[in-house]
């Protein structure tokens, strides 16, 4: 992977844009492409540099109207991690402490976790993840999300409209998402951490959302014991953004 | 919440909200309450509380 140094257009192409990327070596190499900027200054890559291998073959170094590319930024597709998504460069969450020239090799399998907003690419049209790009980009906070779904019944629609909301609200997948019907067997045990534990990742987030269905005109007294079954700690404290 | 009838569509603001209230929570929003019916699309419904909802929500964790 690599970190972007410099954006800046080709000198004397149009839609083509320059790109010097460090990757951990004695050297920044540059990576041309065509068509819209993709990636700005401080952004985390993929980078595949030549010799190196991808799904679809080896990478060559090339020349585009005499500049040199060496290598390319690669999107999900081309990484062969998602095939959905292959129009724009896979960018990864700086919160995954990757650093440039690191291998990613061995994240195929868990890329979810390194690459920004993941829940929301596959099968996303661009317009929404040029979106949620711009959102996180702006943002001079990204909010931590929770999403608390108190259904005794384990991914009810109730769960799903708790992570549409959790979706509406945020330019990022939530942080921490507990459907309680999954910790049944162990929620009702006091002296059980479980509940602790999950409510202490709850109350670390900035916006939580507690969803129940209708129970007796009321909510849940799963949502219920989980809100007050344990001592809650942390809530008193201002939320604020990281 | 969600629910069969629009009958109960005050429980949010009226059982869910004192409580997060009483946790400490800052609750800017009016609770969502989607019906049985509504849940048939639940992107529309989410969407239409969202329009006042959201910057209120935003704007609280913005502080």
């Amino acid at each position: 992977m690599g970190r972007i140094i410099k954006v800046r257009p080709h000198p004397f192409g149009d839609r083509i844009w320059l790109a010097d990327v460090e990757i951990g070596r004695d050297y920044q190499p540059q990576i041309v492409w065509g068509g819209v900027p993709l990636v700005y200054e401080g952004d985390l890559v993929p980078v595949a540099p030549p010799g190196s291998w991808l799904p679809q073959g080896k990478m060559r170094r090339r020349r585009y109207r005499g500049e040199v590319s060496e290598g390319m930024l690669c999107s999900l597709a081309e990484l062969g991690w998602d095939p959905s998504v292959t129009d724009r460069v896979a960018l990864l969450d700086e919160r995954a402490g990757l650093t440039p020239g690191e291998s990613l090799d061995s994240r195929a399998s868990d890329w979810p976790s390194i690459v920004r907003y993941a829940g929301y690419l596959s099968n996303s049209s661009s317009d929404i993840v040029y979106q949620l790009d711009r959102q996180y980009r702006e943002g001079a906070c990204v909010m931590r999300i929770a999403v608390v779904t108190g259904n005794p019944k384990p991914s009810s629609r109730t769960h799903d409209v708790a992570i549409a909301v959790a979706r509406t609200l945020g330019a990022t997948p939530p942080d921490v998402v507990v459907d309680l019907a999954e910790y049944a067997p162990s929620l009702f045990d006091a002296s059980g951490p479980e509940l602790s534990r999950l409510m202490a990742s709850v109350a670390a987030a900035d916006v939580a959302v507690f969803a129940s269905p209708t129970y007796k005109a009321s909510f849940t007294g799963m949502l219920r014991h989980s809100l007050t079954g344990t001592a809650a700690t942390g809530w008193r404290e201002p939320w604020r953004c990281r | 919440m969600t629910g069969g009838w629009p009958g109960h569509l005050l429980a949010v603001e009226v059982h869910l909200r004192p409580v997060l209230v009483e946790l400490g929570a800052t609750v800017p929003a009016r609770g969502l309450y989607v019906t049985e019916q509504e849940l048939a699309d639940v992107d529309a419904a989410v969407a239409a509380w969202a329009q006042a909802a959201a910057s209120l929500i935003q704007r609280a964790a913005a502080r």
